[in-house]
């Protein structure tokens, strides 16, 4: 078994989401890495952001 | 009629629609993205939804229950064309509710299955503007 931290499992979910979707929105190159970083900032820390807030929960 | 053609091509096979329109980095993109989701998905003992949930009575008869949020993932999980066929036909991705990834496995191909119908609809969508009718 592997990822057994879920943080990573995340981290690595992210990653390969956020790549498959810039590769499909846009053509160019620049385009692309610079909406696979957004995406991944996105994703990465808003399921931080809602994680810490569900702490409080 | 034929950019529906790309359309199931690419829900069969990932990446291949764009293959076939000569965009080769897009398609290994593709391919290899969606096949290191399903292996991962596979490897933390995710599994594939079925439509139903299968109960049994005090009798000990069992009863097969049809559930929308089932339907939904197991649409999701038939997105993935023949990587679930040749997936089901292996006996993998039955799940291990016992294991620790087993949530994350089974988002993992679910995800898989819902970005190549995204990257089908791209192939129909990159057809459909070309005008392409030569498949």
């Amino acid at each position: 078994m592997i990822f057994r931290s879920h943080f990573i499992s995340m981290l690595v979910f992210s990653g390969i989401v956020s790549t498959i979707i810039a590769f499909i929105r846009y053509d160019d190159n620049a385009m692309i890495k610079k909406e696979g970083i957004k995406l991944f900032l996105y994703m990465s820390v808003g399921i931080i952001a809602g994680s810490w807030i569900i702490n409080f929960l | 009629m034929r950019p529906y053609l790309f359309f199931l091509i690419s829900w069969l096979i990932p990446g291949s629609g764009h293959l076939l329109h000569k965009k080769y980095t897009k398609a290994v993109v593709f391919f290899s993205g969606i096949l290191l989701l399903v292996v991962l998905g596979i490897i933390m003992e995710g599994k594939f939804f079925l439509p139903y949930a299968e109960t049994s009575n005090n009798y000990g008869i069992v009863q097969r229950q049809f559930h929308p949020l089932l339907i939904l993932g197991f649409l999701g999980d038939i997105g993935l064309g023949l990587f679930n066929i040749i997936v089901n036909f292996l006996g993998f991705a039955k799940g291990n509710i016992e294991s620790v990834t087993y949530h994350y496995g089974t988002t993992y191909l679910v995800s898989a299955g819902l970005l190549n119908y995204m990257i089908a609809l791209n192939a129909f969508d990159i057809a459909k503007k070309e005008g392409r009718n030569d498949l």
